[in-house]
């Protein structure tokens, strides 16, 4: 039984709706073409696995091909399915559409590789990549799923981090450290992702943005805590957090401009986004104390966690209060020491679970609601 | 975001425009550049993008490449090659130079790959490593060099 059969079932129980519009609405939800999802996941699925095929004989250099025909047949193949995509769209074929595109967008990857072995370029992946996510810009803004530009999203940021790392341009301002770098990419991702929604609305390549922003942030933190944990204060000085310090004024200007949110809203994103920045700065300060980390953590998650509640956003809500949940369990390990300890720890952590979960699950609506509340 | 004709038609030409460009640059300095022949030394890693290739040390002929004071970070070098010599900047009396970075006392110039078909990689690395091995080039008056074929005894690998 479907989760809609189930809520149809209980709502005619309850008088809500009668049998007849149960059936109704039960065919409705059957003959629409929205189940066309599953469809679109494995054509995506097998024109993403086609184009790493692709990559990988390219990957093989036949030996007997001449360069000139490997070229040629290269770009016949990027023309036809550009032209593919075009003509999809024109023919109003969704799905079709998102297929070629998902195609064209890898085979643009495996052309530069292609160029790269042929005429012997030493470059990096992260170069391939940058340079890949550059031309196909527009690709994944044309997608209207959000696949396209999440593969895009995937390729930008990863590419962008390691030139940060590695990159000679770059590499006199962060110093080949991690945490300026971990700390600036989210907030490159925020930006990009505030500039695609004000331009082209709630796309796919805001989504993927925004995913990313959430995950890199999360991830960044972690970085900015294990450098505590390697017991390494190293101070970077002010210039490897500047290129940090652009992006997040250009993200608050964004944020306060932002026609989406209230007024309370924004104070709660510009807080989290000010929350944020400040554990990166611990070493500067010459501050070492694993609390004062995981007092950053666990404001940042909250507020975090309100401003979703607020926004209705209830599933990313509730795994910012898992992760916060998670967060309070290794302070717990953090605070404390020795076997006997940590086996008190880990009972009063677990009874704290348990007990946690029950509230959870008896007040949720009530918390959800406060927090909601919170803002309006 | 893009819902337009001729903004899709843009978003699609331009990817293909910019491989057909980087292509042709590509094959500019090879029919360009002077060509010059360097002998190396090498292994044989992967790469997940473009297939195998030997990764090499050129051998330059020219003492003290990046050296002086240790950097802490990349910076751009120049290896002359006629005549022989090395410098941090821009020389004026150089008729053949190789622009590149130095990192980590190393000098990297782009060239420091040759990418190989996947059966004939494990015969290559050996007779790289067992015979005479040089790499062909082609330079530009600006110093971007790019490969144009791998030597083994003065003779293309192709032919053996």
């Amino acid at each position: 039984m479907s989760r809609l059969d189930k809520m149809l079932s209980d709502w005619v129980a309850n008088d809500l709706i009668s049998d007849e519009q149960a059936k109704k609405i039960t065919n409705h939800e059957n003959y629409k073409p929205s189940h066309s999802w599953v469809l679109y996941g494995f054509l995506i699925l097998g024109a993403a696995t086609i184009g790493i095929g692709i990559i990988s004989l390219i990957a093989a250099n036949w030996n007997g091909i001449p360069d000139a025909l490997k070229l040629f047949v290269d770009f016949a193949l990027l023309i036809a399915l550009a032209s593919g995509s075009y003509f999809a769209w024109e023919k109003n074929k969704p799905i079709v559409f998102e297929v070629l595109l998902i195609s064209f967008i890898i085979l643009c990857l495996a052309s530069i590789g292609l160029i790269s072995q042929i005429y012997h370029t030493g470059g990096k992946l992260y170069q391939a990549l940058l340079l890949w996510s550059i031309i196909t810009a527009g690709v994944a803004a044309a997608s209207k799923r959000s696949f396209v530009p999440f593969i895009w999203a995937t390729g930008f940021l990863f590419g962008i981090t390691f030139a940060a790392l590695d990159s000679p341009a770059f590499q006199p301002i962060f110093q080949k450290h991690g945490s300026p770098v971990a700390m600036t990419i989210p907030l490159i991702s925020a930006l990009l992702a505030i500039i695609c929604r004000r331009l082209g609305g709630e796309g796919g390549q805001t989504a993927a943005l925004r995913s990313w922003t959430i995950t890199g942030g999360l991830v960044a933190l972690v970085i900015a805590e294990l450098q505590l944990w390697r017991h390494r204060s190293i101070d970077l000085g002010i210039a490897a957090y500047l290129p940090g310090y652009v992006f997040a004024a250009l993200t608050a200007l964004g944020i306060g401009m932002s026609i989406d949110y209230k007024k309370a809203q924004k104070y709660l994103l510009l807080a989290t986004l000010g929350l944020y920045l400040v554990p990166f700065h611990f070493p500067m300060f010459e501050i070492q104390h694993k609390i004062s980390y995981a007092f950053c953590s666990v404001a940042i998650l909250a507020t975090m966690a309100v401003f979703l509640a607020s926004l209705k956003h209830r599933k990313l809500f509730q795994i910012f209060l898992v992760a916060l949940g998670i967060r309070f369990l290794v302070l717990y390990f953090q605070a404390l020491g020795g076997l006997a300890t940590t086996g008190f720890g880990l009972i009063i952590s677990g009874t704290i679970i348990i007990a946690m979960v029950v509230v959870w699950n008896r007040y949720r609506k009530e918390i959800t609601t406060w927090a909601e509340g919170l803002v309006e | 975001m893009i819902n337009s004709k001729k903004g899709l038609l843009i978003a699609l030409a331009t990817p293909i425009i910019a491989l057909a460009l980087l292509a042709g640059y590509k094959k500019y300095i090879l029919s360009v550049g002077k060509e010059v022949t360097l002998s190396i030394t090498g292994y044989d890693p992967r790469d997940l993008l473009s297939g195998r290739y030997l990764v090499y040390t050129i051998n330059y002929g020219i003492g003290g490449i990046c050296g002086g004071p240790a950097y802490k970070h990349k910076k751009p070098g120049y290896v002359c090659l006629e005549p022989k010599n090395f410098t941090y900047h821009k020389p004026n009396n150089c008729e053949t130079m190789i622009k590149g970075i130095c990192n980590r006392g190393g000098f990297e110039a782009g060239i420091e790959r040759f990418y190989i078909p996947e059966g004939e990689a494990r015969k290559l690395e050996d007779l790289v490593q067992t015979n005479d091995a040089s790499i062909v080039l082609s330079i530009t008056r600006n110093g971007k060099a790019q490969i144009k074929d791998l030597l083994i005894n003065g003779k293309s690998w192709r032919d053996r």
